[in-house]
């Protein structure tokens, strides 16, 4: 009865690839109880084993008696003895299992029970942390900093599990059997339990943009989640199971300020009073008060009001003022479909919204235009660290010249869902940098779609190159991308020797992928 | 008992018992638990069942609440002597002993 306020949405799908599910879940919010299961074993026996597992679990937390995590611990332990006892009484279900992951929910946490590799995510306040250590090989050198998320997701070996439920005798204290640990479950945060069929294809930052992007409907954010693993490969069964607490979609989305989006009409004059005001008020709050401790609060919100003057309007500066006032965790917000033609000096912590979250269209992401006289990049990163950026429109054209969209040199950052069209390289990468891009476009550039140079990493997912002249990707000089999920309309790729078009083609979309055509372009190691 | 705490009961499909026990059905699949407190190795009972348990001859208050068909547990329990009687249901009895203390 706890539960009347929560938000919650389980999904299922079969995949591209398999022929039958063997995933199943199972959600009862009135008890607060969240469950994906992934049966293994050749046939039906993978399916029985996770109809088995549910039936039992469900059974034995219907009865809430002793502690939750006891509850947890004789469920799964019952489920397991239960499987093994079916297997034995049938040979065509010989050496079904499954593996699985539990949450209960009690007071303001959740018990997690879990065994093998499905996995628990906790997507809160703009990140998404894992809670759950997979039973496999690939996944414990994963935690342990040895292989990269994406080099986990690739790896040949990742299906193979060490714990599993239903191949051997179990009790419920069992010490290398049952993982179970109680986790805080903040009214602002959402519990995401997935099987690997979603985490072996949509990186967690992917997931939790999806999640954020549809915060308040879970139904659609599982939807979209599985929609996501199957573009991306859907080799496996996937199934999601995504539960909010009743304040995470206020605090996922942050609508913008209505009052200062709408400032055109306004005589200048007023304008101008009105930033001042602004920006004495943002200075104000940055005064450190003498002998008082300050008390870290959650992210601010900087609204750059969009001028209507035109190219060079006085109130442009505000943008950078703005900027140098912000703090690391602080969001500069631009105006959803105005325009900007200065140039965004992007600062260490900061996040730089041109979107309202939650929408993923054209006329809602904020366009930057550089004045025509002005020099470009129209974003630079320069050693900066921990920088995001999302829902930008990055436009050039004749008029308006852009060397580079955007511009990294030795800096760390994420891109999402922005666009960049029609400059000479959309996004140039030198140095020691690191880029996250995710659901991004980069079009009509005039020399190439993005070009790295130097020992940084990519990490490229579900990002569009579109027309683009020269090439779409470049990687010299020892930068290291990897590739999941991008649709490429030509296979222009310059990738590093070890890196093959062939194993490319496999996680992304090469639109002109025809034997011969492929090789055009390509640059052999 | 080798661990912290054990389910005494008939047992089930559903149930988890550490201590299974084949006898009347006036005894629940899960009767009580039997928990060692780890820092002073002193046993709590906690009564789970329909007709009741007594320690020493004296009923233990049930840890059972009902509302509409949802079971729950109030987590009551009561303290066990070192050597104790255990009456389930009336109907079957078992000697306790604690081999740290009695």
């Amino acid at each position: 009865m706890v539960n009347t306020m929560l938000k919650y949405a389980g999904a299922s799908d079969l995949g591209r690839v398999r022929r039958n599910n063997e995933d199943a879940w199972y959600i009862d919010a009135e008890r607060g109880i969240f469950l994906v299961v992934d049966g293994i074993g050749g046939e039906a026996a993978g399916e029985k084993a996770a109809e088995i597992a549910v039936d039992r679990i469900r059974a034995r937390l219907e009865r809430q008696t002793g502690t939750v995590e006891q509850r947890v611990r004789e469920a799964i332990a019952v489920a397991n003895n239960e499987i093994l006892r079916a297997a034995r009484g049938n040979p065509q279900w010989q050496g079904m299992a499954c593996v699985l992951t539990l949450a209960v929910l009690d007071d303001g946490a959740a018990v997690v029970g879990h065994v093998g590799d499905s996995r628990l995510y906790e997507i809160r306040r703009g990140a998404i942390r894992k809670l759950t250590h997979d039973h496999s090989p690939v996944g414990a050198r994963e935690d342990a900093g040895e292989l990269s998320e994406i080099e986990a997701m690739r790896h040949p070996r990742r299906n193979e599990v060490f714990r599993d439920v239903g191949s051997e005798e179990h009790s419920p204290d069992d010490t290398d059997f049952i993982d179970i640990e109680r986790v805080p479950f903040e009214p602002d945060a959402a519990l995401l339990l997935c099987t690997d069929g979603l985490s072996d294809q949509v990186t967690a930052d992917y997931i939790r943009l999806l999640v954020e992007q549809n915060a308040g409907d879970p139904t659609t954010a599982t939807r979209q989640l599985i929609n996501a693993a199957n573009t991306a490969a859907g080799k496996d069964n996937v199934t999601v199971v995504l539960v909010e607490g009743p304040k995470f979609a206020a605090s996922a989305v942050l609508p913008p300020r209505q009052r200062l989006r709408t400032i055109g009409i306004i005589p200048l004059l007023a304008g101008l009073l009105l930033v001042a005001l602004f920006v004495a008020f943002v200075l104000r709050i940055f005064q450190p008060a003498k002998g008082v401790v300050t008390v870290p609060t959650g992210p601010r919100i900087f609204y750059v009001p969009a001028f209507s003057g035109g190219p060079g309007a006085p109130g442009e500066s505000v943008a950078q003022a703005l900027i140098e006032a912000a703090q690391p965790g602080d969001i500069i917000q631009f105006a959803a479909g105005r325009e900007y033609h200065q140039p965004v000096r992007l600062k260490s912590g900061v996040t730089f919204r041109g979107s309202p979250t939650g929408e993923m269209a054209n006329d809602s992401r904020a366009i930057l235009r550089l004045a025509p006289a002005t020099a470009g990049p129209a974003v630079l990163a320069d050693k900066v660290r921990d920088v995001r950026i999302q829902g930008l429109r990055i436009l050039a054209d004749p008029q308006a010249p852009l060397p580079q969209g955007i511009l990294l040199v030795d800096s760390s950052v994420e891109i999402d869902d922005t666009e960049i069209e029609g400059a000479t390289l959309g996004i140039e990468v030198r140095g020691a940098s690191k880029l996250h891009m995710r659901a991004c476009t980069i079009r009509d550039s005039l020399a190439g779609g993005l070009l790295a140079s130097g020992p940084g990493s990519l990490w490229l997912s579900h990002n569009s190159f579109l027309h683009n002249h020269g090439f779409n990707l470049a990687a010299r000089d020892g930068a290291e991308p990897s590739l999941t999920g991008n649709v490429f309309d030509k296979s222009t790729l310059e990738l590093p020797p070890d890196l093959k078009l062939d194993s490319v083609r496999e996680h992304n979309f090469l639109l002109d992928a025809k034997p011969a055509a492929t090789r055009q372009g390509v640059r052999k190691p | 008992m080798t661990k912290n705490e054990i389910v005494v009961g008939r047992g089930g499909r559903d149930y988890w018992t550490d201590l299974k026990l084949d006898t009347l059905p006036d005894v629940s699949r899960e009767h009580f638990r039997l928990r060692r407190d780890p820092e002073t190795g002193k046993f709590f009972l906690k009564d789970l069942s329909r007709l009741g348990t007594t320690i020493d001859g004296v009923a233990a208050p049930s840890s059972i609440e009902v509302t509409g068909t949802e079971k729950r547990d109030r987590n009551v329990e009561a303290p066990v002597p070192d050597r104790a009687r255990l009456g389930l249901a009336g109907v079957y009895f078992l000697e306790f002993r604690s081999a740290a203390h009695g």
